[in-house]
């Protein structure tokens, strides 16, 4: 009894064919025993474009996530070591790795004479242009090219297409046929009645295809789930018993089973056993092959393993992706021993066709993996930058707090030292003055940085804007400008969070007082008011400091993005703007460079919570 | 011996402006702060400068007429090509108070000298 081939386990390795026999047709080789037929993976296009600044993301790779750029003309030396523009701590990357070039308005990467060699696109290279898209494989790492067209070149499609109007003379066209958008249903229902039996299968795969692309690209589904039902369709499409996925590994290389799916009713007693030596074939070849443990040119014996156990047809396809193999697609079904006997010579289960099939399924799959993988490293790199400028910006603010304490702690120190009173006073004065600061920093932090439903309550806006100018006096005074408090009179009590508004008004106020600090009259005025025809309650807080240039007013309510040397935490707008849009409103800012700016807070007026009725009486609709 | 001498200060925040006028103005000195360089006001170089503000202080060597100001230069590095020789101090940061007002002292007894 021979040992069949089926039973190798996945881990074990056969040694690759060294001498491969056709057979009769042409189309099949043999390898221990095993009939195989290929069918070929279509290559995928490269299409070449105009070349501005070439950015680059890491999209796998203990750097993931990282990105660089390089300028349209200049270079980038991509390796281990610290003289790299494009550093990448990967320990399979040589100190001088590769070195990315423009020469001809194109982008090229160079190998430079690497320990493990540079790759594009799962190719190895000496050196070789690139193109947007293209993935560069570095150690373990892998790098995507994004290079943006040149905006001028591309043509709006607003010059090339005319929207003919309806009384148009042009336009003579007249509805001729409809089709529904549910076409792809019926397409299922007419399979079943198509003519011949090719033309419902062909149609029952064109089904299938339609399918698995329209699960592809929907935005809910997890990877996992994505690749299962794939393999569920693709069991049920071609009559398999089973299926598998082997994807590899990032990290590893290796290959390692992620899906599995078997047909309703299948009972298998042991393990999917995957032939390891076919996989290596798949993989090395990118050819899709069809297997079958008959042997093409023989009639069987009574008496052969085979009519015991049956024969076992397999199919495995490369899940080609756009840059490299991910994996395969396996699929086997067993063809059980009665109709062996009874057929006598064994049509293949699976056909050629089906193969076809297979591999297209198996490049939507890879597609689909590759996507993914793109999606988790650009979602890593944007956090990466939001983490990092935050932590940047909050570690500026707190050293300097904390350079002010030690400042008065130090007069407090030499005050009490020399018994000089004044000097203490002085120093506590400004320990005083930043834990203020600190306090504030860590109040607009957590405003910002919690979803909250503002906490409404009636209360007078007068007041709340109030306490705002009395705490604000000292420091208008510092500065040297006049602040004037000039609230509508009986202003009505509203409904509104005292709390968050009292903090959006500070921060504006205390922009607004800062800029005025180079004017020698600076003025801030701070209103509150009604307006009857939008129903809405304002804030308006005008200055007549520096004004704030065009560049600078699209980011002035960006957390963070705070001008050089700023003074504020680079919080307060953003909180202001987070709260006003907590109370259904907004802020908007008029200004003028060199005259001085608006800001208006304004929200709409909200309805008092009805009262709870006593028991008993008439409720009111409406 | 220090009357009229003139100390400016180039920082963004007001804590070493405090602490230099809490210490030196009993001492009949004067002590001013501007934000940065930009909004120097017209009047000459002052007897001393102190720049918390690495680029700011790079301005101010090419600025003619304050280029020979002695100053103390705070900062988070080291800056490349500076030296004792044109009157220039360097603190890092964070640094002690203590130490800023030695280092003012030693230059105005050097300037007085």
């Amino acid at each position: 009894m021979g040992r069949s081939p089926w039973d190798v386990d996945l881990n074990s390795r056969v040694a690759p064919f060294s001498s491969l026999d056709t057979g009769a047709t042409g189309r099949y080789w043999y390898y221990n025993s095993i009939a195989i037929s290929r069918v070929a993976v279509p290559e995928p296009i490269r299409e070449k474009c105009h070349v501005s600044t070439a950015s680059i993301l890491i999209i796998q790779g203990v750097d993931q996530g990282a990105r660089f750029q390089v300028e349209a003309g200049g270079s980038a030396g991509i390796g281990r070591g610290a003289k790299n523009e494009i550093r990448i701590l990967d320990t399979e990357v040589s100190r001088r790795h590769a070195t990315l070039e423009y020469g001809d308005g194109h982008l090229a990467i160079t190998d430079l004479d690497s320990s493990n060699g540079t790759f594009v696109n799962g190719q190895p290279i000496r050196t070789c242009q690139l193109v947007d898209g293209d993935q560069i494989q570095i150690g373990r790492s892998v790098l995507m090219l994004n290079i943006a067209a040149d905006v001028n070149e591309s043509e709006w499609a607003g010059d090339l297409v005319d929207l003919v109007g309806r009384q148009g003379a042009d336009d003579r066209s007249s509805i001729v046929s409809e089709v529904s958008q549910e076409v792809d249903r019926e397409l299922l229902d007419h399979s079943a009645d198509a003519g011949t039996q090719e033309l419902a299968q062909t149609l029952a795969n064109l089904q299938v295809l339609y399918r698995i692309s329209d699960e592809a690209v929907s935005p809910s589904i997890s990877l996992e789930q994505l690749l299962q039902r794939i393999l569920d369709l693709t069991i049920e499409v071609v009559g398999a018993d089973r299926g598998c996925m082997l994807l590899d590994d990032p990290e590893t290389g290796e290959l390692v089973p992620h899906v599995f799916a078997r047909r309703r009713g299948f009972e298998a007693d042991a393990k999917m056993p995957v032939s390891r030596s076919i996989v290596d074939y798949v993989l090395q070849e990118g050819q899709g092959v069809r297997t079958s443990d008959a042997r093409r040119d023989r009639r069987f014996e009574p008496g052969q393993s085979i009519l015991q156990a049956g024969i076992r047809e397999a199919m495995c396809v490369p899940m080609q992706g756009r840059y490299e193999l991910r994996g395969v697609v396996y699929v086997d079904t067993t063809i059980p021993p009665e109709r062996v006997v009874l057929d006598g010579v064994v049509p293949d289960k699976f056909s050629e066709e089906q193969l076809r099939l297979l591999v297209a399924i198996a490049r939507q799959a890879a597609l689909a993996i590759e996507n993914n993988r793109y999606q988790q490293a650009l979602l890593k790199a944007e956090r990466l930058a939001t983490m990092g400028q935050t932590i940047a910006m909050l570690s500026h603010h707190i050293k300097n707090i904390l350079q002010g304490v030690r400042g008065g702690s130090y007069l407090i120190d030499l005050g009490l030292k020399d018994h000089d009173e004044e000097l203490v006073h002085k120093g506590w004065g400004i320990v005083e003055k930043n834990q203020n600061r600190i306090y504030h920093l860590v109040m607009d932090m957590l405003t910002f940085s919690k979803d909250r439903q503002p906490a409404l309550e009636s209360a007078q806006l007068n007041e709340t804007v109030g306490e705002v100018c009395e705490l604000m006096q000292s420091r208008a005074d510092d500065a040297k400008a006049d602040l004037q408090f000039q609230p509508m009179p009986d202003l009505p009590a509203t409904v509104f969070d005292p709390e968050g508004l009292y903090r959006a008004v500070l921060n504006v106020v205390t922009n607004a007082i800062d800029a005025t600090e180079a004017i020698d009259s600076g003025t801030v005025r701070v209103e509150t008011g009604y307006d009857g025809n939008t129903d809405s309650v304002y804030v308006c807080v005008t200055d007549n400091g520096a004004g704030i240039p065009e560049d600078q007013l699209k980011t002035i309510f960006n957390a963070f993005e705070s001008t050089k040397g700023a003074r504020g935490t680079g919080l307060g707008l953003a909180v202001s703007q987070k709260i006003l849009r907590e109370h259904g409103g907004d802020i908007t800012v008029e200004t003028e460079v060199g005259r001085g700016s608006q800001f208006l807070l304004t929200w709409p007026s909200i309805e008092e919570e009805p009262q709870p009725k006593p028991a008993g009486t008439e409720t009111m609709t409406g | 011996m220090t009357d009229g001498l003139r100390v400016l200060v180039v920082d963004s925040e007001s804590a070493t402006e405090e602490v230099l006028k809490a210490v030196l103005e009993p001492r009949g000195l004067r002590v001013d702060r501007v934000r940065d360089l930009a909004s120097q006001p017209d009047c000459g170089p002052p007897s001393l400068l102190v720049i918390d503000d690495e680029k700011s202080s790079a301005d101010i060597r090419s600025s003619s007429g304050w280029a020979g100001v002695p100053r103390v230069v705070i900062g988070s590095a080291q800056i490349d090509g500076g030296s004792e020789s044109d009157g220039g101090q360097y603190l890092q940061k964070p640094f002690q108070y203590r130490e800023l007002i030695r280092l003012v002292d030693q230059l105005l007894s050097d300037r007085a000298a």
